[in-house]
């Protein structure tokens, strides 16, 4: 097992009264798997993902609960220790790649600093990796694009730029949060197929945060369903679409259904 | 008929050349011929940068068309100057992608509505008061959020409340540009459940626009399929899932229904003089 979280509990404390939002959760990541964390909004999805790398926002805390990676608890590991895991082991693809990219630095610099502060590689090898990693996610012009800014870059080659940097240190474990939301179809099942690829070429395990059933139909092989910061259904891709035993999964397959 | 456009034309320049002044063009629509019927809802569905919210755009007259015919109810808005386009303006309605932009957040609800039926001469005050509740009854949403401010609400109420005003003043055509594409699939859902009940009760035509053919088939008896500032495909909504002809239909319907991606083997060398040939059953297709 790669990521086990158990029994996390996140609640908002900046309240007068403290409000739960993730409630008791507990659930594993296996090696070489896609493991989709589902639910609507405000189920608590997404504060899940970034609480495994103590990501929360200022106003939530995790209250009780274990995030074991590699025999370590990552909800109470100090920070200086996380900065090596973050980026190294656990890498994390968010929505919107705009926002997540400095717009001041090129494509390129901003996918060698992960290199630079994670591995000893000198300046030629970084450049040479930040080329084979471009080419990995399928972007065919990797030296047009290192040399660019992201705001050149259309939405599509800049969510592959930033799946690029997430793998640049080859983690074992990545986190994405609804990254296909923000692209048209066509793209997103492009980058349904890179994921496929990624996981079978690099033993690489996805975190896949989505809202979207029908996506993880096609890529995940375990399911969590969450509603309300509570997990109502876990279990193998299979069973859950086939086979959904809480009205909310059945809701949400219903909705995508063809 | 409800609307015709005809041979409908925008391009946007993007450079100039410094020494030979020759200028290039993004032909976002490239003489496109349409026609949308009274309660035949149409889905237009397209990748980014296909002209499809152009097109929609280019309908409202929100921006003017390079040339090229646009025909609601008889008339040829093209040839309408702003105040002419008065009396039009209230029978056609957008909504909009992102309702946290497309909702002023120093407007109470109460005025958001009452903004909308700023031409409305002849309504007095308390009938409009009574138009925004029933509206906002029919959106289910509560009558109690008249004061409130639009940052008080969820994506999807928020979306609700921006479909409520633009069909207050009773529009004959509304236009949905990308309208759940940033809402959850369950909310999506419930929008557009409303959409079809209350187009039960309103005598209205949806015009959908979206890059999701799944979203698209819910709510449309006819669907069109843009790209590159061209239909190369139209037809009734289930011919054109069942029997997609142009390979570029086929990798949206790969795409959106089966999450797969398809190589794009077609080439597009369009002229002007393309248009779209009949297969028989209301489908076109383009080229030969």
């Amino acid at each position: 097992m790669l990521l086990a979280v158990k029994d996390l509990s996140i609640v908002v404390n900046d309240l007068a009264q403290e409000k739960t939002i993730v409630d008791g959760i507990s659930f594993e990541v296996k090696e070489k798997t896609v493991t989709a964390l589902v639910g609507g909004s405000g189920s608590g999805k997404t504060t899940t993902g970034l609480a495994t790398l103590q990501l929360l926002p200022s106003g939530l805390s995790i209250k009780r609960g274990e995030v074991i990676f590699k025999n370590e608890n990552l909800a109470t590991l100090p920070q200086e220790r996380l900065r090596n895991i973050r980026g190294k082991d656990i890498a994390m693809v968010f929505q919107e790649p705009l926002s997540a990219f400095n717009p001041l630095f090129t494509i390129g610099a901003q996918i060698e600093e992960v290199l630079m502060f994670h591995t000893d590689l000198n300046s030629t090898k970084r450049q040479a990796r930040v080329f084979e990693i471009l080419n990995l996610v399928g972007i065919d012009e990797a030296k047009r694009i290192y040399n660019q800014y992201p705001h050149h870059l259309s939405g599509g080659l800049r969510q592959r730029a930033m799946i690029a940097q997430a793998l640049a240190a080859n983690p074992s474990l990545m986190i994405a949060d609804e990254p296909t939301s923000n692209l048209d179809v066509t793209l997103q099942a492009k980058v349904i197929d890179l994921f496929r690829k990624l996981k079978a070429e690099l033993n690489l395990s996805i975190l896949l945060i989505t809202h979207d059933l029908g996506m993880v139909e096609h890529l995940a092989d375990e399911v969590v369903v969450m509603k309300q910061g509570k997990i109502v259904e876990q279990g193998t891709t299979k069973n859950i679409i086939q086979n959904p035993q809480h009205p909310y999964t059945q809701k949400l397959i219903e909705v995508v259904k063809v | 008929m409800l609307c015709q456009l005809k041979q409908v034309k925008k391009y946007f320049p993007v450079r100039k050349g410094l020494l030979t002044g020759s200028q290039t063009f993004v032909k976002a629509v490239d003489h496109v011929d349409f026609t949308i019927n009274a309660g035949e809802n149409i889905g237009l569905v397209g990748e980014s940068g296909s002209g499809k919210t152009t097109l929609g755009r280019l309908l409202l007259k929100l921006i003017p068309l390079d040339s090229g015919q646009i025909i609601f109810d008889g008339q040829d808005l093209s040839r309408l100057n702003v105040r002419q386009m008065i009396p039009y303006r209230k029978q056609m309605q957008m909504v909009f992608q992102d309702p946290y932009n497309s909702l002023d957040p120093r407007f109470s609800i109460r005025r958001v509505m009452l903004e909308a039926m700023i031409f409305d001469k002849e309504a007095s005050q308390k009938e409009k008061e009574k138009r925004i509740e029933e509206m906002l009854e029919s959106l289910r949403l509560p009558t109690n959020i008249l004061s409130r401010f639009p940052h008080e609400f969820s994506g999807g109420e928020r979306q609700r409340i921006a479909i409520a005003r633009s069909l207050i003043m009773k529009p004959k055509l509304l236009i949905l540009d990308e309208a759940v594409s940033s809402l959850d699939v369950l909310i999506q859902e419930e929008i557009l459940r409303l959409l079809m009940d209350l187009q039960k009760k309103m005598d209205v035509t949806y015009f959908f626009i979206s890059h999701n053919l799944r979203v698209i088939k819910k709510i449309s008896q006819k669907i069109a399929v843009m790209f590159n500032g061209k239909i190369v495909e139209s037809a009734q909504a289930d011919d054109l899932l069942e029997n997609p002809i142009h390979p570029y239909t086929q990798e949206l319907l790969a795409a959106a229904l089966h999450y797969r991606s398809v190589p794009r083997t077609f080439s597009v060398n369009w002229g002007r003089e393309t248009r779209l040939r009949d297969c028989g059953n209301n489908h076109f297709v383009i080229g030969e």
